[in-house]
């Protein structure tokens, strides 16, 4: 039991650190980006790539890097001329793009299965009462804190993030005010795309690389976005954590429901509460 | 010196023409009133000069065309606005609502600001718990954080009290003195608006109707017809 609920934060975490960026996203370009899961399957491709020949870490950091720039470029190609478009536009062209990023790693790539080799230093087991559990996993749910406390802490501390709260409450009032929202935004989806290249590397040594890889975990992460409610993190890191124990935990004891379960959660909140857990807080 | 220019301004949403071929020339250090009916035009013209809602014509501010450029770029150049509801975030704290805009326009922490408006008792409290009237003020501060040296308030009267109008219109014109900032004006409150103005335009259905001093558009036949009536 103990196992599983690990393995549930691990999966809890890793929803979280690739959903914070689709939550970002949304809450400063009230954007519905299909192509997210796909910035995660190109981290980890890249990630796989980098490290064959660098090792795990620099394919981290790296891969994270060039994410941030895909993001960026993202951002000022796709998402800021079409901001005053209907948002269906906007959705159509994510989804578009979801299917040429699918297409690129295809031909790159090859429809072949890869796997990442995890990195040394965290390849050891931790044994635990009666079990043990392996320490890179281990190392995922730490990421995955890592990731909300540090985005938490640039949220309430820095100057970007004061510019972010406020620019998610209200763009134009934020914009009137004298932020330069067009800057925020374009940081904000490149942290956000950097996050999912980043869960892409950090996924890559315990999920297969496929193609698919992008549409199966895509759909979580937007139902913890709306579960969450739309641009929350705190929504987000909360609903992450709930869907990562359903999902392990319902293989076990109800594995005919486990993949229903997510949705049911996501329309009884979405009657009982319609702007999410956490309403619209940053 | 003109502080600031507006030339041509037209607004039309569909068929309804708003603003028709508006100009409009506030010198420096000049409090301008705009008045007018409901529907005459006077918020969109303030949206129009803040770039907030896009139209055609051009915008000068300090002599340099400002008319593509977005709110943010033109509050960073000492344009600044308040809007007829607050512009407030009710879940920010007053404190950091300064500081938002203070970072925002000239990296300060505009800790300043909260001590001229009289706010820091209010400092740490939610802006959306503390009372209509600070809010008001809070407005106020928010539009005057960062030294604009152009301020565009639309009705910061609205739902005051009679003193706390009279208080306000004696804290404009302090500053418009004190800063030198040039201020355009929307109010209904004649009382602010006589007590304040240096020249007043009107509005009737999206054209200038008169535009004059205070005592000369008081007396004016067209105005008093149009808007003041006999409350003049």
């Amino acid at each position: 039991m103990l196992i599983q609920c690990l393995n549930g934060l691990v999966y809890g975490a890793l929803l979280f650190s690739l959903a914070s960026g689709l939550a970002l996203m949304f809450g400063l370009r009230r954007i519905v980006n299909f192509s997210h899961g796909a910035l995660y399957m190109l981290g980890a491709y890249l990630g796989y790539s980098i490290a064959t020949k660098l090792g795990f870490w620099p394919a981290l950091v790296l891969s994270a890097l060039a994410l941030a720039g895909l993001g960026a470029l993202l951002d000022a190609a796709v998402f800021r001329p079409l901001q005053d478009r209907d948002p269906l536009i906007i959705l159509l062209v994510t989804f578009g793009l979801a299917l040429i990023a699918e297409d690129v790693v295809q031909t790159i790539w090859g429809n072949d299965t890869h796997s990442l080799a995890m990195p040394a230093l965290l390849a050891g087991i931790v044994e635990l009462p009666g079990s043990s559990f392996p320490v890179y996993r281990i190392a995922i749910i730490a990421f995955g804190l890592l990731v909300a406390g540090g985005l938490s802490l640039w949220l309430k501390f820095s100057r970007v993030g004061l510019f972010v709260r406020a620019a998610s409450f209200n763009p134009t009032l934020a914009a009137i005010q004298g932020v330069d929202t067009d800057r925020v935004s374009l940081m904000v989806v490149a942290v956000g795309a950097a996050l999912a290249g980043a869960s892409g590397v950090v996924a890559a040594p315990i999920l297969s690389l496929a193609p698919s890889m992008a549409a199966d975990i895509l759909v979580d992460s937007f139902i913890v976005v709306v579960v969450g409610g739309l641009g929350s993190l705190t929504g987000a890191f909360i609903t992450a954590l709930i869907l990562g124990q359903i999902n392990v935990l319902g293989i076990v004891f109800a594995p005919e429901f486990t993949a229903l379960l997510p949705f049911v959660i996501m329309v009884g909140v979405l009657i009982w509460k319609p702007t999410g857990l956490a309403g619209n807080r940053v | 010196m003109i502080a600031l220019a507006a030339t041509g301004i037209t607004k039309t949403y569909g068929g309804f023409t708003a603003l028709s071929d508006v100009s409009l020339s506030v010198e420096h250090g000049e409090i301008r009133a705009l008045i007018g009916p409901n529907g005459a035009g006077k918020s969109t013209l303030i949206d129009a000069l803040s770039g907030r809602n896009p139209c055609l014509g051009r915008v000068e501010l300090m002599g340099a065309d400002i008319s593509r450029l977005t709110p943010g770029k033109r509050r960073r150049l000492g344009l600044s606005r308040s809007f007829q509801k607050t512009s407030i975030f009710p879940r920010m704290t007053v404190r950091a609502q300064i500081e938002l805009a203070a970072r925002a326009v000239d990296g300060s922490d505009g800790m300043d600001v909260l001590d001229e408006f009289d706010l820091r008792p209010l400092a740490d409290r939610l802006a959306g718990d503390i009372g209509y009237g600070d809010q008001r003020r809070l407005d106020l501060a928010l539009a005057m954080t960062g030294q604009p040296h152009t301020l565009l308030l639309d009705e910061p009267a609205a739902g005051l009290s009679f003193e706390e109008s009279k208080r306000l219109a004696a804290h404009l014109r302090d500053i418009a003195a004190r800063r030198g900032v040039t201020v355009v004006i929307v109010e209904h409150d004649m009382d602010v608006v006589f007590a304040i103005a240096d020249t007043i335009t009107v509005l009737q259905l999206g054209q200038v109707l008169a535009e004059g001093r205070p005592d000369d558009i008081r007396a004016n036949p067209d105005v008093v017809r149009a808007y003041l009536g006999s409350a003049a």
